[in-house]
């Protein structure tokens, strides 16, 4: 149990801020609304508070920037966008991400043939 | 609807959290406080929560506190500080720097992820470095206030012990030595009937330092 657990983490890190940066790549969202879509996603499943965290971290390294805005419905939200070194980071990202994981996927067998 | 008890619920969660973010740069810690409670309050508005079990369930979603303060520090590339000698040693022994860590050989990131930056409003309390692992462990004892370190404080016993035991080994072997020596000083005393001289000579010199060593150490 520890090591499934364990492994998740590994494997979310380095990859979960991307899923981030991908999230806000076409529109802007705010914080609950990318917590609550990643608490969909059962294989990412982190604990929500964690979430915020990161995304202080990635707006800190300039990849996010973040306004707050009220909302018609309840109290303010604090909305993120994509910044410039943000999206060549996800474009990189991804370029990456397709030989790792056929790396990966080659070495381990999971090509799927 | 127990608006009173909810509302306590969500203040002691953010105040227990609150109690282990003291390590954090003020304006980080002040964001992620902020960043749950508008969470917390957006969660309630938009899901129509009224009950506490409804807001409890918001709660555990985001995670315990020390969940959530341990992930806030490795994001922020500082050690979590020891409050009432607790061990909240991060859980995930590796620098908060992910960002192509499988990067393979490929050329270096042109923009590879800065270093977390430095904390802008407080003292240095914690250098860049990876938070502790195992392999930080057995610091000196130390009877300052909780600070950045490794592992709780009962730990450092072992070393002291090896050493004590080799010491005492060694004790034993000078005592045991010594005893052989007068053996022999007394046997050849014995077989010459004279030349007494040189006997007490030789071993009032190793005995005296070296036999009071054992008891002290051996406490």
């Amino acid at each position: 149990m520890t090591d499934v657990a364990q492994l998740s983490t590994s494997l979310r890190r380095g990859t979960l801020e991307f899923c981030v940066l991908a999230m806000v790549e076409h529109e802007d969202r705010y914080g609950t609304e990318i917590v609550r879509r990643f608490g969909e996603e059962r294989n990412l499943a982190a604990s929500e508070g964690t979430i915020y965290p990161l995304l202080s971290r990635l707006r800190r390294v300039g990849w996010l920037d973040s306004k707050w805005s009220e909302s018609p419905t309840g109290p303010p939200r604090r909305y993120y966008a994509l910044t410039d070194s943000g999206r060549s980071a996800l474009e990189h990202f991804r370029t990456e991400w397709v030989s790792f994981r056929q790396t990966v996927d080659r070495l381990v067998g999971t090509g799927g043939a | 609807m127990s608006s009173d008890k909810t509302d306590d619920a969500v203040a002691e969660y953010l105040y227990e959290l609150q109690l282990r973010l003291s390590g954090l740069p003020v304006l980080q810690r002040r964001e992620l406080l902020a960043d749950l409670e508008a969470h917390i309050t957006n969660e309630r508005a938009e899901r129509g929560v009224v009950s506490e079990s409804e807001v409890l369930e918001i709660l555990e979603r985001l995670g315990s506190p020390e969940v959530v303060a341990a992930a806030a520090y490795e994001e922020a590339g500082l050690l979590q500080p020891l409050p009432g000698g607790r061990s909240l040693v991060s859980r995930r022994p590796v620098p908060a720097r992910p960002a192509f860590a499988f990067a393979g050989d490929g050329p270096p990131a042109p923009y590879s992820l800065p270093p977390v930056p430095p904390p802008p409003d407080e003292p240095a309390s914690a250098g860049p470095f990876p938070p502790a692992g195992p392999a930080f462990a057995a610091p000196p004892p130390f009877t300052g206030p909780p600070y950045f370190g490794g592992m709780p404080l009962s730990e450092p016993k072992h070393q002291p012990n090896n050493k004590v035991g080799a010491r005492i080994a060694i004790a034993v072997a000078l005592v045991a030595a010594v005893v052989i020596l007068f053996g022999c000083l007394a046997g050849a005393f014995l077989a010459s009937t004279s030349s007494v001289q040189e006997a007490p000579a030789v071993d009032a010199v190793p005995t005296e330092p070296l036999a009071p060593a054992a008891p002290e150490i051996g406490r």
